[in-house]
């Protein structure tokens, strides 16, 4: 998919993922037919609404849910539909945040162990080892580590996803998949955690799959974005282009959606507001997906469902880019 | 002023929680006051007290909340002296509260035609016919398409947005003279958001309601808001016309939050952070509650702490530091 100019292969490629969930009288179509890059130490933003299969897509990457069709490429070798000890290498390469930073760590452990414990699992460290890498982990998410044995409810929310981020690190991945990982924290808190993220990219060249519902935050760390709307992306494009002339009809009302802190902003923008609610992900697949709800369909976007085309500089899934 | 322009008015109310780590001082001394048709931003982190100040109103904290005011006047009468009978009746017909998520708050069990066409028989005493038309009507007032289908239909058949709103047309039954809106919108997708505060904002302007939006989004009081109120750890550290308060914060914390967040309209550039996190509410450091994560912080911060003092055009700010002039949140 048109990354133009860029002659270095991708680290990750995905195509035509499909991730359905069985459910009558249809299946949930989360995913269906997603295809993106991912260069090494890029940020891609992954965007949409809830239940626009963003983070499906994520966790399809890394095994949590099972991936229906497509293929996942990293450095040329499938990720995707792997028996569980392929899984488990590329996990040390692929690795994931989540969004909530309570409910993804384990409270009767204590923090030196959850971060410690992906060496101790792939057999990397052990006794003293196990525990300077620990340390080092700790102090380079600015967590201190005289806290090594303390349980996570002692943390706040910010320290809880440094650990999060920590023990994502553990292994030396090379693409960490962050799920809203700002999302559930105060605003003084976020800059925090984000300045560590682009700090860490940085320092180590990860790249990352950067999913989040606040547009302004991806619009802050991603190079690049790719708008999703039930399941399938319907615009990709370098994050500068994408927020200053969005193309697709979706795109272009999610972000007049945005507040922006500035009175004098919000008084002289336009907004465009949609109509209703997405469709249910079990639709039968006929037409483009926003037609129902996008303000400027004709009668084909209803019958002939658009394929992403490039548009300057940017791929667009829509008959009138 | 008239009296009857101040639909509410609050003075230095208190909210102290007993739990088994002491004393949690949630609400310091609060002090504002709505003017009628008014829209007030309250913004502020978890724990900031947006939340407990408004619930303390309505009289929804759990029993080991203690509450004290000086002043709590609602459309002119003091709530301080009555019965807990005539508070409620005062309440709930002046003023009414949603909140961010609308499921807890409905009941699964009932239809939301029943659950509205019970605030119209509780507040209007319609029946038969007149109660089926107003409750259709209510529906349709806030935007919900095929009321007359819908009012059939129980809590779980309408996605989040659709659920604010039957909410909001509940509400609304009681015709209130202030609407107290505790993060509406948070759990809701921008382009839903944009709806709900676009139905907020037309009610506000066709019934000449005042509202209180609480919320943690900057931007959404942006847009929204005629005054803004900044909270921290149990107090109010700023107020103003929302304009000035984006245009010349005078709190240092407000300057924080302003400095800390991501704007759509911006591209990428290093965030200024708020080192620290905010204090523990049962052991409050001495002095002003923000001096550990000021940058301005001076000896005397530590010292006592600062109260609200004017700072011209009705703007108000809890700092004695001199600040240097704001150049924009770069």
């Amino acid at each position: 998919m048109g990354r133009g100019g860029l002659t270095e292969a991708p680290l990750l490629a995905v195509r035509g993922l499909r991730v359905w969930f069985p459910s009558r009288p249809r299946p949930i179509r989360a995913v269906d037919g997603v295809s993106f890059d991912l260069a090494r130490g890029e940020t891609l933003g992954l965007v949409g609404e809830s239940g626009c299969g963003k983070s499906t897509t994520a966790r399809a990457l890394v095994g949590l849910v099972p991936a229906t069709d497509g293929s996942a490429l990293l450095d040329g070798k499938e990720v995707l539909h792997l028996d569980e000890a392929s899984l488990r290498r590329v996990r040390r390469r692929v690795q994931m945040v989540f969004q909530d930073p309570y409910a993804s760590l384990n409270p009767r452990m204590t923090v030196g162990n959850i971060v410690g414990e992906p060496l101790l699992i792939h057999g990397l460290a052990t006794g003293k080892e196990l525990l300077l890498r620990t340390v080092e982990l700790m102090l380079q998410v600015g967590l201190d580590p005289r806290f090594l044995n303390r349980y996570p409810h002692e943390f706040s929310g910010g320290q809880r996803q440094r650990i999060g981020i920590a023990r994502a690190l553990a292994l030396g991945p090379e693409v960490l998949l962050l799920d809203e990982p700002v999302s559930a924290l105060d605003v003084s808190i976020q800059a925090q955690v984000l300045n560590l993220l682009a700090e860490l990219k940085a320092e180590r060249n990860l790249a990352y799959l950067f999913i989040a519902h606040d547009l302004s935050v991806v619009r802050h760390l991603c190079e690049r974005v790719a708008v999703m709307y039930l399941g399938r992306i319907v615009e990709t494009g370098p994050s500068e282009q994408v927020f200053s002339d969005p193309r697709h009809p979706y795109t272009k009302a999610l972000l007049s959606a945005v507040p922006v802190p500035d009175p004098a902003v919000e008084a002289t923008r336009e907004r465009i507001l949609l109509l209703g609610d997405p469709p249910s992900p079990d639709r039968e697949s006929v037409g483009c997906a926003f037609a129902g709800r996008c303000p400027i369909a004709i009668e084909r976007c209803r019958v002939e469902d658009p394929a992403p085309e490039e548009h300057e500089g940017r791929m667009v899934a829509c008959w009138q880019p | 002023m008239l009296a009857g322009d101040t639909v509410l008015d609050l003075g230095d109310l208190h909210v102290d929680f007993d739990t088994d780590d002491g004393v949690v001082r949630a609400v310091r001394g609060v002090s504002y006051s709505i003017k009628r048709g008014q829209t007030i931003g309250v913004v502020g982190e978890s724990g900031s007290g947006k939340s407990v100040t408004h619930l303390a109103l309505l009289d929804l904290l759990p029993e080991t909340a203690t509450i004290s005011a000086d002043v709590m006047r609602l459309a002119g009468r003091s709530m301080l002296n009555m019965s807990a009978k005539e508070r409620r009746s005062v309440r709930g017909n002046e003023i009414a509260m949603i909140f961010q998520d609308p499921m807890t708050a409905l009941n699964p069990f009932l239809t939301v035609g029943t659950q509205i066409a019970e605030m119209f028989r509780l507040h209007h005493g319609l029946r038969g016919q007149r109660l089926v038309d107003a409750t259709i009507q209510a529906l349709a007032d806030v935007g919900i398409p095929r009321p007359e289908r819908r009012i059939e239909d129980y809590p779980h058949e309408f996605s989040g947005g659709m659920r604010q709103r039957v909410m909001i047309a509940m509400m609304l039954a009681g015709n209130p003279e202030l609407l107290i809106a505790d993060e509406p919108t948070t759990a809701l997708d921008v382009t839903v958001q944009a709806q709900i505060l676009d139905l907020l904002a037309g009610l506000q302007r066709d019934r000449g309601m005042s509202i209180v939006l609480i919320t943690h989004d900057l931007g959404v009081v942006a847009g929204f808001a005629h005054r803004t109120l900044v909270m921290y750890a149990g107090r109010v550290v700023e107020e103003a016309e929302t304009s000035a308060l984006f245009w010349n914060p005078q709190h240092p914390y407000t300057r924080g939050l302003l400095s800390s967040i991501p704007r759509l309209d911006r591209g990428s550039q290093k965030l200024r952070q708020i080192v620290g996190a905010p204090p523990d509410l049962s052991a409050l450091p001495q002095g002003c509650p923000f001096a550990p994560r000021c940058d301005f912080v001076e000896d005397r911060c530590r010292e006592q702490e600062p109260l609200l003092a004017p700072r011209g055009d009705g703007h108000t700010a809890a700092c004695v530091v001199t600040l240097p002039k704001w150049e924009g949140a770069v």
